[in-house]
């Protein structure tokens, strides 16, 4: 378990995000904490829920995590105000949540606090160079239920996947979603810094972009949603690939295996795996019809961590789960309670 | 009539730093006659910040990086006077922001100038507040140092900690945290009780801080305002009794601007303009509005206490400044363009029946028939005459300006010779409007004699290429009128 901890502490940045709740993403960020060395920096923030009736689901849900002396945090006023530990502030952020604005301080004892950093993706970058700025080695970011987006390499540099028995009572399924799961987070991505550079400018000013033989032409369409037709349509007449930003899902690429003409000729660019939402069904039939699918930043799953243990009281055998999490997936695999650790 | 006249341009290129310099943009006004002393101050206030930028350029530098950290803190600055008790944040940001001011008054200070309404006093004592450790750095807590009793139950919940930290024995682990809750309980009764001491000490200090706001909004404000007119060559206006308005070499930044990003000139004006009645003619497309629009910016940025857009302006002040132009048609709630200007220009009259003040009217009445619009205008002209104030016509009517008004004009095509122009030029309406645009002299020249007004509406149409046949058939009807 050193060597994960190790792996861990190397990074400037890491991001845990969960598979589906009670995965124990708390769990093994506690266990991170608790890993930390004495003269070790660690900074700490979480990407925050929009709206309020997310929060009540997830307030109540959420367990504080319990940190270190001279940690460094960032969350909102409200659940920094209402913290246990005795700090120090050193910055306000000025970014709004609706707990209070953002704030960072150290902490000058050890004891509970709730993260409840920026909901916006562009704002927890801020946040997570600012902590940088003031000493942090490495900054953990607790992603939230449901948003995978904390993942975005250009926010983290790695990526702690977390599974579960939440998800299945069976073993296999659960081993079989994650490495889906996994699979799309880790699509390979485009390696031609011009093609890349291209494609991320033009991305700036328009949501989905068709690569036809030497340019680049920007869809009218504003969203993803009801491009179907259009994406479709340019497809088949001379664009090699379309690259698109936001939410890829199951509607569009089932139009996509169905109509698209020389599908072995297309590719499709995604900004990065985090925004591919396929089941495993479709990912596959696109994989054979020919598609290549391209993320135009990596991603960089660093490990994945398992709670066998399921909120309705049932588990798996953890022993079992990790391990043949690790022959599918070939990725260290760790059970933080029973400190299991495969593949380190 | 901000946007109209191009104000809300030259406003919005200002570089506020801070919300106070914000607050003081936001609450800009006109200086009227009885004010003239606080204009004169502001002015010179800023003459002297013009005067000093260079010289200090790395104190004005400092200020304004400190500028760009502070924090809106009047809204921790009201809930204190309140006697509400202030949480650690705010007290955080009423440190930085004592810090951060208390460095731009030293800076300040250092420059040696003196501005109206900038008054910083020492705020130290704040500091000191909150910086019971004498650390001297940018963050806050709840300091031990603030008492000896929190002091002693810190120690005692970190030696809690550092039992739990070791601890792995469950009923070990559980009972030290007990211990640790009710530390922890004792800690934030200890935090609370000295939250509200600070709060209430800093309650005496409260006029300091909102004075520092004051002359931190004042001081960011004149030095927004300095740098612009630098930047743009602004000059300072000059006021002077004997009621008369002189501006020299005026220009519009807007439309500078517009005529750069293609590639042009803006031609500079220069114009005097008496009480009463005065009155500027010229062909289509002479710039004319442009010149009421350069001018009534010029006098409100004057009165706003601004440098001006103009090697020189003389004015003296007043105590409005309006510009009627044909542009109300959205206002006038059901009624025509001409009947909405109408009903503006009642208002202005009104106004100049208590005060003094400068009324621009652009191509009044130019909604309605030539014949009956050419007798209202000479009316009103003649009305106009007998006040003081400074009334300025834009029109193309014929023999309206009366003898003894001050009376300007475009000299536009005059000295083109047109026989010879026509024949190079294509149908083209594009390549006319820059011919046009070339040929155009823009300037103003005095006219000292009751002059016709040219008639130049013929060869502009045949210039931006109106049909031969008409033009053809015109030039038959003007043999036989003119």
């Amino acid at each position: 378990m050193k060597e994960f901890l190790d792996r861990v502490f190397q990074l400037e940045s890491l991001a845990i995000i969960g598979m589906e709740k009670n995965v124990g993403k708390t769990t093994a960020l506690n266990y991170i904490i608790a890993g930390a060395k004495a003269n070790a920096v660690l900074g700490l923030t979480s990407i925050g829920v929009d709206g309020e009736t997310e929060d009540i689901v997830t307030g109540t849900e959420k367990p504080a995590i319990y940190v270190h002396r001279g940690t460094l945090l960032a969350t909102a006023k409200n659940p920094l105000l209402s913290s246990d530990i005795t700090k120090e502030i050193l910055y306000t952020t000025g970014i709004q949540t609706p707990m209070g604005e953002v704030v960072i301080f150290r902490a000058l004892s050890d004891g509970y606090v709730e993260l409840m950093g920026p909901s916006i993706n562009a704002y927890l970058r801020v946040v997570i160079r600012k902590l940088r700025e003031l000493g942090c080695s490495t900054v953990i970011v607790d992603g939230a239920l449901n948003r995978s987006s904390s993942a975005d390499p250009s926010i983290s540099e790695g990526v702690l996947l977390a599974t579960g028995a939440a998800l299945s009572s069976d073993r296999a399924a659960v081993v079989a979603r994650t490495a889906h799961k996994l699979r799309l987070l880790s699509i390979p991505y485009e390696t031609d810094k011009e093609v890349l550079h291209l494609l991320q400018k033009a991305l700036d000013t328009s949501r989905i972009i068709f690569i036809k033989a030497s340019v680049l032409e920007a869809s009218k369409e504003p969203t993803v949603l009801g491009a179907e037709v259009a994406i479709i349509e340019a497809l088949n007449n001379g664009a090699s690939g379309v690259a698109i930003k936001g939410v890829v899902g199951d509607r569009l690429i089932q139009q996509l295996l169905r109509q698209v003409q020389k599908p072995e000729e297309k590719t499709i660019y995604v900004e990065d795996g985090t925004k591919l939402f396929i089941n495993s069904e479709n990912y596959e039939r696109l994989l054979r019809k020919g598609f290549k699918v391209r993320a135009l930043n990596p991603i960089r799953v660093i490990a994945i961590s398992v709670n066998p243990y399921s909120p309705e009281g049932f588990s798996i055998d953890s022993k079992r789960l990790c391990q043949e999490l690790y022959e599918e997936t070939r990725l260290p695999i760790v059970d933080v309670v029973s400190c299991i650790g495969v593949g380190l | 009539m901000k946007a109209l006249i191009g104000l809300d341009y030259v406003l919005e290129q200002l570089n506020i730093m801070t919300p106070y310099g914000g607050e003081c943009l936001k609450s800009l006004r006109a200086f009227r006659i009885e004010e003239a002393k606080t204009l004169l101050q502001v002015i010179g206030d800023l003459e002297r910040v013009i005067g000093s930028l260079r010289d200090y350029a790395l104190f004005y530098n400092r200020i304004e990086r400190e500028f760009c950290r502070l924090k809106d803190i009047r809204g921790s600055i009201k809930r204190c006077r309140s006697l509400e008790t202030l949480d650690e944040i705010q007290l955080f940001e009423i440190k930085l922001f004592s810090i951060g001011a208390q460095f731009i008054k030293n800076h300040f200070e250092a420059i040696g100038i003196n501005i109206t309404g900038v008054n910083f006093r020492d705020l130290e004592p704040i500091i000191a507040i909150l910086d019971p450790e004498g650390h001297r750095m940018a963050t806050f807590s709840i300091y031990d140092a603030y008492s000896q009793e929190l002091r002693e139950v810190r120690e005692r919940k970190r030696f809690v900690e550092g039992e739990l930290y070791r601890a792995t024995e469950v009923p070990r682990i559980t009972e030290l945290k007990e211990e640790r809750l009710c530390w922890v309980v004792e800690e934030e009764a200890l935090e609370k009780r000295i939250l509200a001491q600070l709060s209430s000490s800093l309650l005496s200090y409260m006029e300091h801080l909102e004075e520092a706001c004051t002359s931190i909004g004042v001081l960011d404000f004149t030095i927004a305002k300095a740098k612009l007119a630098i930047e743009k060559g602004c000059n300072k206006p000059l006021f002077q009794e004997g009621f008369k308005l002189q501006m020299l070499q005026g220009r519009h930044p807007y439309v500078e601007e517009l005529l750069h990003s293609q590639g042009k000139v803006f031609t500079p004006i220069d114009i005097t303009l008496k009480p009463g009645t005065n009155a500027i003619t010229g062909p289509n497309m002479g710039g004319k509005s442009i010149t009421l629009k350069t001018i009534a910016l010029n006098a409100a940025l004057a009165h706003l206490g601004f440098y001006v857009f103009a090697e020189a302006l003389i004015l003296s002040l007043c105590d409005f400044q309006y510009l009627l132009a044909n542009d109300y048609e959205a206002v006038s709630n059901g009624l025509s363009s001409f009947g909405g200007e109408i009903i503006q220009l009642n208002e202005y009259l009104e106004a100049t029946k208590v005060s003094r003040g400068l009324l621009l009217i652009d191509e009044f009445a130019r909604g309605t028939n030539p014949s009956e619009g050419r007798l209202l205008v000479k009316s009103l002209m003649s009305y106009l005459n007998k006040k003081e104030t400074i009334s300025l016509f834009v029109t193309h009517f014929d023999g309206v300006v009366g003898a003894g008004s001050n009376h300007y004009q475009v000299v536009g095509l005059k000295n083109v010779d047109f026989d010879k122009l026509t024949d190079t030029i294509s149908y083209d309406p594009q390549y006319g409007l820059t011919t046009l645009q070339s040929l155009m002299d823009y300037r103003l020249e005095a006219v000292e004699q009751q002059q016709e007004v040219p008639k130049d509406a013929l060869r502009i149409s045949a210039l931006l290429g109106l049909d031969k046949e008409v033009v053809e058939i015109a030039k038959l009807y003007y043999s036989q009128e003119v």
